[in-house]
């Protein structure tokens, strides 16, 4: 929640996920849908003066997270969780050259420091980067995309069991995107490493995503396995942000922009927080919030009335 | 960078002679001369005005009529031979000298004041910034902008009122007291000590309002920087993170230090009177009282100087201090 001047905002509600040992999850939404908050909430780290009212976060069949002194916290910090960020530029002090940081993390967490710098030498190689020019280096001194792939590289440095990516490719250029995302996919693989990847783009994640979370005005609004909801997207939202996507070759007549602005989150109207924007609107939204239900044949998830068994009766 | 060095420092010097020349008329500009200060102070005393006049040349020796640029090349031929001239008012004695016999003074003074002010602002400002929004937060704040707000010289009558006159627990003037011998011996400098209490009060109350404030925004600003929050994600313990904090919030700062050194330097003229404390800042007072241009000029070059020189210090540090700069 982050209380502003004119109320107090709930820019995430009611979102709960599992992630599964070696599994992708994409969380796909616009801007101010509470994607990179679902990110910081992951880490009890809510950028001030946000804070989490309420919530769970049990990793690895643990105890609630959020409950855990600050010294317990730290220890589950990179070891076990790590994450790239979203503003990857900034992330990095910029008073110390990379291979100090790295050497404060492996201090932090009580690790040895020439292991740790072999470590991060062999993740600069397969991050296409030159080890003793980016570990040498001061954060200036490296270009956008390379600060990006230094953060990916260091997000893997203490071989973490899941991942949480922010925007991790938007610095990048398609080529280096393609391939960092390849090496992430293989990475994955070949630790059962758990992703979870936050984009405003499914296109980017399609392919290395098992399921997508979509998200809007800090709500799920469907989840399902990746390929079946981009085929085959249920929820209105979910269409509007796929219809949205240029396509490579044809007709860009079939390209629409979703229309309306993304939900105040500060004068959500009652029932169903897409209801100013959505093209199947009917008179039920306007009363009550859908809730996710889960469809057992598909695992699919969405929260919608069109697609409630009840709806459907009241349709026919 | 050797390079880089040697073209600022002629510059630099290039800048303090034209201060220096701008300094030699300006001062010559200023209503009054240090003959008719004088006369009129002896006219005052119920001299008759001739035998005033008598007493004058008698004391100045000369009554100088060369026109003012024939001065000002003279000036400049002494001053290549390091000779800054010699007082008017106290007769002979060179100006080098009376600067050198106030400097260590104000130096001791201004680098213990200036020193403490920033240690308090700094620490104060890191937890005005740590709990902001609280009422210790505003507390320190508005503390620190009264402070800072308070002009020197109403803090230096204030302190000298409460501490010697009502409480009677400092002195209130010069350096150290009539029976020490300055040197190395403990009743001196326990004298000394006493004496300077109260002149670097006024420095530290004067001075650590702005430097609360300055650390606390920079504080606030790199506390919500995007690699504090990455570097306590990344695990690092609190006094890691603090370590990132202070010295990326600190170093703005160093400039705005190194120049207040600069500045200080030349004394305070203010709490140096208001002390009858024997620094520059005084002897400068007494000199512009009496226009005594050779002591003036050679109190303004010395500020010049310093300040001047403590931007090419404070350029050059800052780029081994901060990596961003030294390319």
């Amino acid at each position: 929640m982050f209380p502003s001047e004119v109320g107090t905002l709930k820019a995430v509600e009611d979102v709960s996920f599992v992630v599964h040992a070696g599994e992708s999850i994409g969380i796909v939404g616009e801007s101010g849908s509470g994607k990179s908050t679902v990110a910081f909430a992951l880490f009890d780290s809510v950028p001030a003066p946000g804070e989490i009212a309420q919530g769970e976060i049990h990793y690895f069949g643990q105890s609630n997270f959020l409950q855990w002194p600050e010294s317990k916290q730290r220890e589950v910090f990179w070891q076990k969780v790590a994450m790239v960020f979203q503003a990857a530029q900034n992330t990095l002090n910029p008073l110390l050259r990379i291979r100090q940081q790295i050497l404060d993390i492996a201090d932090a967490h009580d690790m040895d420091g020439t292991r740790i710098l072999r470590t991060a030498r062999d993740l600069c190689t397969t991050m296409y980067l030159d080890p003793d020019r980016a570990l040498n280096a001061y954060p200036h001194e490296l270009s956008g995309g390379m600060k990006q792939r230094v953060s990916i590289a260091l997000a893997l440095l203490l071989n973490p069991a899941l991942v949480v990516l922010d925007e991790p490719t938007t610095a990048l250029d398609v080529i280096s995107q393609a391939s960092v995302l390849r090496i992430l996919n293989d990475v994955r693989k070949s630790r059962q490493l758990s992703l979870v990847f936050i984009t405003h783009d499914v296109s980017v994640v399609s392919e290395i995503v098992d399921r997508v979370i979509v998200m809007y005005a800090g709500r799920i609004v469907e989840t399902g396995p990746v390929r079946q909801v981009i085929q085959q997207p249920k929820h209105p939202y979910t269409r509007g942000l796929l219809g949205s996507i240029p396509p490579l070759r044809g007709d860009l007549s079939q390209t629409r922009a979703l229309s309306g602005q993304p939900a105040n989150l500060l004068h959500l109207p009652a029932g169903c927080p897409f209801q100013d924007r959505c093209p199947d609107r009917f008179e039920r939204c306007t009363v009550e919030t859908p809730v996710i239900v889960k469809d057992p044949a598909s695992h699919r998830e969405v929260a919608c009335h069109l697609f409630h068994p009840e709806t459907e009766e009241r349709a026919q | 960078m050797p390079m880089k060095l040697i073209r600022r420092l002629a510059v630099s010097i290039v800048m303090i002679f034209v201060v220096a020349s701008l300094t030699f008329f300006l001062v010559r500009m200023m209503p009054g001369n240090p003959y008719s200060v004088l006369y009129h102070k002896l006219v005052m005393q119920g001299l008759p005005p001739l035998q005033a006049m008598d007493q004058v040349r008698g004391i100045m020796n000369a009554m100088p009529n060369q026109p003012a640029y024939i001065q000002y090349f003279e000036w400049l031929r002494q001053l290549i031979h390091g000779n800054l001239g010699t007082s008017i008012a106290e007769t002979g004695v060179p100006v080098t000298q009376l600067i050198f016999d106030a400097l260590p003074w104000t130096l001791v003074t201004v680098s213990l004041g200036l020193f403490i002010s920033f240690v308090i602002g700094i620490v104060l400002g890191v937890i005005s910034a740590s709990y902001r929004g609280t009422w210790l937060s505003n507390l320190i704040d508005n503390v620190g902008s009264v402070a800072h707000a308070i002009p020197v010289f109403v803090t230096a009558v204030a302190l000298l009122y409460l501490f010697n006159v009502i409480w009677h627990i400092f002195p209130s003037s010069g350096a150290y007291g009539i029976m020490e011998t300055p040197g190395f011996n403990w009743p001196f400098i326990t004298s000394f000590l006493y004496h300077i209490a109260l002149p670097i009060g006024t420095y530290v109350l004067a001075g650590f309002g702005s430097w609360e404030l300055a650390m606390k925004s920079t504080t606030v600003m790199v506390m919500n920087d995007d690699f504090m929050m990455a570097a306590r994600i990344h695990g690092l313990p609190r006094d890691r993170q603090m370590n990132y904090l202070g010295w990326n919030s600190i170093l703005p700062l160093f400039t705005l230090f190194m120049l207040s050194l600069g500045v200080m330097f030349g004394g305070s003229v203010f709490i140096e009177s208001t002390y009858a404390f024997p620094g520059i800042g005084n002897l400068l007072a007494t000199a512009v009282t009496s226009r005594d241009y050779p002591v003036m000029q050679g109190c303004f070059m010395l500020t010049t100087a310093t300040i001047i020189m403590a931007n090419v210090l404070a350029d050059f540090l800052y780029a081994s201090l901060d990596p961003r700069i030294s390319n």
